[in-house]
């Protein structure tokens, strides 16, 4: 019984040290507070489907010019990412949306991170990743300042993310010599079960 | 864990060419009385290696899928309620494979039945690298689950290899190491699928292929015990039959003297609310840290991987319990001590549920997992004496129990919105303290229960050999039943008979 209780200790102890390097959750800047001072467009028109690993999308960015000016003093960079559409949301909590950014899953594919430059209009065309899942999405440009801190956004839907959304269809991951093996290695173990069967009778009829 | 070994008066000596045949020393149905860890000695340990292994290989693939459910999810489109739904579906279907595994066992023998049941479910692995939706997904995942039904035959393994005394450690090392598989599966399949993922295959086709691995450790454990293992210490099924050493039974004489005995419901019950809790929480424990605490997924992973590793020695610390509480008290002993650990499970769990922050939850599961797994190691120390006959369909019903258990549990208090999953754990623990109270009902004549004594005058050989009619008797057919009778008087604990009660009617056996 020593051993289980000292185990136990062991085991206790490693999980405390294995926390405390668990990054800890900073809390972040608050979506609803962000101005929207970008505007955003991407190629895709509303409902168009996209292949992912295939397709590709044009996103363009730049300061809405009805701001005053100086409002993008602060911005760096740009950060350029797909978003999930609230359709591909429902009932799948690791794609909530939550006001708290750092605690926020709606935005998880990076298209672009580029400088901000005060130009109107940045372009980017952007190949859509293999590692995309099939889902209605749209586009969000996040502007960070020096410290990295979100500053503002932009995005190609309205505020309801009912406009603007397309599709995009993931690969299967697939392919067919994944069904050949699984067809082979399935017929080898049953195979297997029906040669000991065979061999067990034949040992059985020997013996009598 | 070993016993000073005291010449017991059951061990009826043996003829010198026979004792020298087995490597481990053995009482008069040639089942071994010391076990051995670290020896492979043919027959008795080979078949606890052999058995705890295949066991462990169908946990893995079992619970394979929710460590990668993150990109699996992503794959198929899977939501929260397509999750819920396979979860549920993984361990419903051992319910009735396993009580049909308990007759398995009692007609064909544990060797040809785990290892059928093995292999005829490993193309349902090697399917889940070919699926393409939430249904396919739910499918596979249940018929996976179907291999867990294997449980049943490595408890009558053991029960077939290991007498009374070391019974206990024996069905707790072999479960326990098997249900380790559910632990070890959350470390494995993710190391596999980064392997598979940095010889720079796409995610989407990386998680496919790693089910390969599972898969094939699967297969081969079958073959393994289907190349190298015995039914019996003497033999198989089969050869005991045609050489006339061991009658063939009847399903259906061995389906009503098992569904017949109340005990066996009764632990059927309580199974459930040890093992089937076991299997809820591997199925929730990742989630439940990740959302409700903010850790990231890995170290879910390793929050949830530790609950299913303590089995290593958990279960087999209860099996252990059990048989020393029957060396000082008998029967009575493991009643009790299977009564005390598993309520205070449930008081852990409770526990658990009230836990606001991170380190007091991680410290309060490691307790409650120790507690919920020597629960079901000591369950399996009072299974193996329930019934000689229909051993395998009591083993069964326990089994199968464990799995109703999870369903049922899965569906009141973790499915969808309704409770959230801190007080869906908290009511799960007021279901264990609940479900575990019929145990104070299970009474032996000639060991007693929890609150009565035995009757004076009742036998083991009359309770064991009440099992078959008078025509069976007749013929014999008991004898296998009664050496186990003579062997189990042990069950009296210190204060039983010192001389084996070999009743006169019986033909002595050669």
């Amino acid at each position: 019984m020593g051993g289980i209780v000292s185990f136990s200790a062991t085991s206790l102890l490693l999980l405390l040290l294995l926390i405390s390097f668990a990054g800890s959750a900073v809390g972040g800047v608050l979506f609803s507070t962000l101005p929207k001072t970008l505007i955003v467009s991407a190629s895709p028109k509303q409902g168009q489907v996209l292949r992912a690993g295939e397709d590709q999308i044009m996103v363009s960015w730049g300061l809405n010019q009805s701001f005053p000016a100086g409002t993008d003093e602060a911005y760096r960079k740009v950060k350029v990412r797909l978003c999930y559409a609230p359709v591909s949301q429902a009932d799948r909590g690791w794609r909530k949306t939550e006001d708290d950014l750092s605690k926020d899953k709606t935005c998880q594919f990076d298209v672009a991170v580029r400088s901000y430059t005060t130009t109107t209009l940045t372009s980017f065309e952007c190949k859509l990743s293999r590692e995309l899942p099939t889902a209605t999405y749209f586009v969000r440009a996040y502007a960070l300042d020096y410290n990295g801190r979100v500053a503002a956004y932009g995005q190609t839907t309205d505020d309801h993310k009912a406009t603007n959304l397309f599709e995009v269809v993931g690969i299967s991951g697939r392919s067919l010599w994944l069904d050949i093996a699984a067809g082979c290695f399935s017929g080898f173990s049953v195979g297997s079960r029906v040669v000991f069967f065979v061999a067990d009778k034949r040992r059985k009829t020997n013996n009598n | 864990m070993e016993n000073p070994k005291k010449p017991s008066s059951l061990q009826v000596e043996l003829p010198a060419c026979e004792a020298t045949r087995f490597e481990l020393p053995v009482d008069s149905e040639h089942k071994a009385t010391e076990f051995r860890l670290f020896s492979f000695a043919k027959p008795h340990m080979r078949a606890f290696h052999l058995s705890w292994f295949s066991f462990f290989c169908c946990f893995v693939s079992t619970f394979a899928a929710p460590p990668l459910l993150p990109v699996i999810r992503d794959n198929l489109g899977l939501t929260t309620t397509d999750i819920g739904n396979a979860g549920i579906a993984s361990v419903s279907g051992a319910v009735f494979a396993r009580l049909a595994m308990g007759t398995a066992c009692d007609l064909v023998g544990p060797r040809l039945a785990s290892a059928s049941l093995i292999l005829l479910t490993t193309p349902a692995v090697y399917s889940t690298a070919i699926i393409d939706s939430a249904s396919s997904y739910l499918l596979v995942r249940f018929f996976t689950g179907f291999s867990i039904a294997s449980f049943v035959s490595t408890q009558f393994w053991m029960s077939s290899m290991f007498s009374p005394p070391k019974l206990g450690v024996a069905n707790g090392l072999a479960g326990g190491w098997g249900n380790l598989g559910g632990g070890a599966t959350q470390l494995i399949m993710p190391l596999v699928y980064d392997l598979i993922r940095h010889t720079g295959t796409t995610s989407f086709t990386a998680w496919r292929v790693a089910f390969f691995i599972p898969g094939v450790m699967q297969a081969l454990s079958a073959i393994a015990v289907l190349a190298l293992g015995q039914d019996m210490p003497d033999g198989n099924y089969r050869n005991l039959e045609k050489a006339g050493n061991k009658p063939k039974d009847s399903f259906h004489k061995v389906f009503y003297n098992g569904v017949t005995n109340y005990r066996g419901w009764i632990l059927a019950l309580t199974y459930g609310y040890c093992f089937g809790v076991e299997l809820t929480v591997d199925n929730i424990i990742a989630e439940y840290f990740y959302d409700r605490f903010g850790v990231n997924l890995q170290t879910a992973g390793i929050i949830a991987a530790s609950f299913g590793l303590a089995n290593i020695v958990s279960r087999p610390g209860g099996g252990w319990l059990s048989d020393r509480m029957s060396e000082r008290f008998g029967m009575r002993g493991r009643l009790w001590s299977l009564w005390v650990v598993q309520s205070l499970g449930g008081v852990l769990c409770i526990l658990l549920g009230r836990m606001d922050t991170l380190s007091a939850s991680i410290a309060v599961m490691v307790f409650f997992s120790f507690f919920v797994q020597a629960a079901c190691g000591l369950t399996f120390g009072v299974v193996p004496f329930v019934s000689r006959r229909s051993l395998g369909l009591i083993s069964g019903m326990a089994g199968g129990g464990g799995n109703v258990g999870a369903v049922i549990t899965q569906l009141i208090f973790f499915r969808g919105s309704k409770y959230s999953k801190e007080t869906g754990i908290t009511l799960m623990g007021i279901m264990i303290l609940c479900c575990t109270l019929p145990i104070m009902l299970i009474y032996f004549p000639q060991w007693g229960g929890m609150f009565c004594s035995p009757k004076p005058n009742a036998t083991e050989e009359v309770y064991y050999a009440a099992e078959w009619n008078e025509n069976e008797k007749e013929k014999g057919y008991h004898s296998a039943s009664l050496k186990f009778a003579e062997n189990s008087v042990s069950e009296r604990g210190k204060r039983g008979d010192s001389s084996p009660t070999v009743p006169a009617d019986v033909p002595t056996q050669t």
